[in-house]
């Protein structure tokens, strides 16, 4: 059986329309997509009508504070949005409801994001529908990718999970025991002052290409979770040694060449990467499953794909699924998808009933339009 | 399971027929009727052996891959002997290559009607597909957990962390449950480490078993209680057990509060 | 101030403050009333705000324990304020029109 997705559907209109607005970090982003009636599937997939995105960058060696952060998107979510409906080529009067990203995130900037959507809903008299974050991603993934039932890896600034449906919920089944994956990448860049532009990740992603010699650094999985401050403070601790007022020169064993911040990088990546993929390994052993999709801004790094598809290719008919920077970086797309899906099964959030929370955990929200 | 994890482990083991039994995260399970050194063993059961072969990962760097391999392998032996020691269920040791990640142990565990072995995560499954949720609840499933809770107890008594225990990781034996994989363990006398080894307990059986999550936590740590209580640890336990359930709060709570970064 | 309604604590904050904003229809007034609204004041011990639209003015009362309170929370209002009236200029009764690149 399957959930009828059209109960809900306008007489006499083919196709739903829905506006998404995402601000829960430093990426702005608003989209357009499209789902004609019927269930989603390969031969009536979901349109991406438009997908623009704003990022609030800082200056080196400085991460974005929640204050900032919110003015970036106050000044930019009108020119978005305009920009959004001009690329998609729609009007008011083609949306059915406008989605908006309820958490979790920084509380300012979603606030800063939320009164937009507010607006415009009473504006142009349209339902409004709360969208969880972690959910958006993970829907997008699938419609993007074709997966349909994989474990998903979430890595991003704010997240480290490792999900799987069951029984109409997204199931944490392991996650960081202190900070976030990207988080931590973020702040080992600012120690190095690497620019954060485009994105600290991306760079230290290219700076660890050119790295070589593996420095030793501590691995910390437990379980199905795994932690990752201590690692932050060792690789932290090494940097400050090297290029602090100590200056100290430090060497590898092997060779006995010189250590260098693209030495750190590398290992750094190295070791963050692998215990991502062995939590994911458990996972899909756990839950005998042999799809992996990966979502999140740090689901963009070519060493973790790489990575995650070598683990994947020594299990029976292992599959991954990976996204590009459109999709896997925080966009407005993803809001629109899920929050489509949920107004198709019925759910509008009342103006009283749209508050965000900085907490939301991704197992909150009820799946209704899966009975998988 | 690929041809080319199976092609590693029988370079290693020459001559040993091999039964592939399951793969899990980090290793492959496989049955033999061979022991490697003696012709009438003395284990519960001496017509079977486990070979736990941790193949080398393509995707780690391989420094890092060697060191895991090695050091994880000879933790569990070394947890394993232990616990034989102690008298804590669990399979016990025949045979060990550190080097390329092999262990042969005791078989131990048996069929569930559906012919997959008897792991707390697979019964709790084949109840919850095939029988009423009153049997999913019964006296024998709450003196099961409970039971695995009071072994859990008894592990951190001594000072010991299993590390990575879910319900995949718990063996039922004519409703004894008995604890497997060790590749995580460590020994630790904190309060900290034990609240975390409960705390991925409680998330595993939370995500594995979600309908029935909240009976089956509670059972589990009603018996780790009792294993506190246990008159060999005296008043002692008691002190650990208060210290342990504290910080199992704070550890929860981080759990709910890191949610906030988004 | 838990168990106190906030009627009591409103009278027991010295500092008030009242904005008039005016909007060019009623209508406008109030959805920016609406949109301002559900959003939980922090401090509620410390601060009061309602909103309110009255014909085409919308109605800001701020009630605080000091002036400094009530300036924070004047700022963030007229912050969330411009995004409504940004949205209101652009958006405003233009439902059926296809927006093109200026």
């Amino acid at each position: 059986m399957t959930v009828d997705l059209d109960k809900y559907a306008k007489p006499g209109k083919g196709y739903y329309i829905a506006l998404g607005l995402e601000g829960s970090a430093n990426k702005l982003g608003v989209g357009v997509i499209k789902h004609n009636l019927g269930q989603l599937s390969t031969t009536n997939r979901a349109e991406v009508l438009s997908n623009i995105r704003d990022t609030y960058i800082t200056p080196p060696g400085e991460g974005f504070l929640p204050r900032d952060t919110a003015r970036h998107h106050r000044n930019w979510v009108v020119r978005v949005i305009k920009k959004a409906l001009i690329e998609a080529k729609i009007k008011g009067t083609d949306i059915d409801c406008i989605c908006f990203t309820q958490g979790p995130g920084m509380g300012a900037p979603l606030q800063s994001v939320v009164v937009a959507a507010r607006t415009l809903a009473q504006l142009w008299d349209l339902p409004l529908v709360g969208v969880n974050h972690c959910v958006g991603h993970i829907e997008m993934g699938r419609e993007i990718t074709g997966a349909d039932n994989p474990v998903v890896l979430y890595v991003s600034g704010g997240n480290t999970q490792v999900i799987a449906y069951s029984k109409q919920r997204y199931r944490i089944f392991g996650e960081t025991l202190d900070i976030a994956i990207g988080n931590c990448l973020d702040r080992f860049a600012r120690t190095l002052k690497i620019p954060n532009e485009p994105a600290p990740g991306y760079n230290i992603e290219q700076m660890a290409k050119k790295g070589k010699h593996l420095v030793n650094l501590p691995y910390t999985v437990k379980g199905m979770d795994l932690s990752m401050s201590g690692i932050l403070a060792h690789v932290e601790g090494l940097a400050k040694d090297m290029f602090g007022k100590q200056n100290k020169k430090l060497v590898d064993v092997e060779s006995g060449e010189p250590i260098t911040a693209e030495d750190l990088c590398f290992s750094l990546q190295e070791i963050l990467f692998s215990m991502l993929v062995e939590i994911t390994e458990r996972a899909i052993a756990h839950v005998n499953s042999n799809q992996v999709l990966i979502v999140g801004g740090v689901g963009s790094n070519e060493r973790l794909q790489e990575m995650m598809k070598l683990m994947i290719q020594d299990r029976k008919n292992g599959q991954i699924y990976a996204t590009d920077e459109r999709f896997c970086i925080d966009n407005g797309i993803m809001i629109a998808h899920a929050g489509l899906l949920g107004y198709r099964t019925g759910q509008t959030n009342e103006l009283w009933n749209t508050i965000c929370t900085q907490r939301f955990r991704t197992d909150e929200v009820f799946v209704k339009w899966r009975d998988d | 399971m690929t041809d080319r994890l199976v092609g590693q482990v029988s370079g290693y083991l020459p001559n040993i027929p091999l039964e592939v039994v399951s793969q899990g995260a980090e290793a492959l399970v496989f049955k033999t009727k061979v022991h490697p050194y003696i012709e009438k063993p003395y284990l519960q059961n001496n017509s079977e052996y486990i070979i736990k072969f941790r193949p080398s990962k393509p995707y780690r760097h391989p420094k890092i891959d060697a060191s895991i391999t090695k050091n994880r392998t000879i933790g569990e032996v070394k947890f394993m002997a232990k616990l034989s020691k102690l008298g804590i269920k669990a399979p016990s040791v025949i045979s060990a290559d550190y080097k390329n990640g092999i262990i042969w142990m005791e078989c131990l565990g048996s069929e569930l009607p559906n012919g997959e072995v008897s792991s707390l995560k697979n019964w709790l499954w084949y109840l919850e597909r095939n029988e009423s949720e009153e049997r999913c609840l019964a006296d024998d499933v709450k003196l099961a957990c409970n039971k695995v809770g009071e072994l859990i107890g008894k592990l951190h008594m001594n000072d010991m962390i299993h590390g990575d225990l879910t319900s995949s990781n718990i063996l039922l034996q004519n409703g004894e449950p008995m604890l497997i994989d060790f590749g995580l363990s460590s020994y630790s006398g904190l309060p900290e480490d034990k609240a975390v080894d409960l705390y991925v307990l409680e998330r595993a059986i939370l995500s594995t078993h979600s309908v029935f999550s909240d009976k089956y936590n509670q059972w589990l740590l009603e018996g780790y209680e009792a294993g506190h209580k246990s008159s060999e640890f005296g008043k002692k336990g008691n002190k650990k057990l208060v210290e342990t359930i504290r910080k199992l709060e704070d550890v929860r709570l981080r759990g709910r509060k890191r949610s906030m970064l988004g | 101030m838990a168990g106190v309604s906030s009627q009591q604590s409103v009278e027991e904050l010295p500092y008030k403050l009242t904005l008039k904003v005016p909007f060019e229809t009623a209508r406008q007034a109030l959805i920016a009333s609406q949109t301002l609204s559900p959003d939980p004041i922090l401090k509620g011990n410390e601060l009061d705000v309602t909103y309110d639209a009255e014909d085409t003015t919308l109605l800001l009362k701020f009630s605080g324990i000091s002036d400094r309170v009530i300036r924070v929370a004047i700022s963030n209002v007229i912050d969330n304020l411009k995004t409504i009236v940004e949205c209101i200029d652009e958006f405003d009764g233009k439902k059926d029109v296809l927006f093109e690149e200026e």
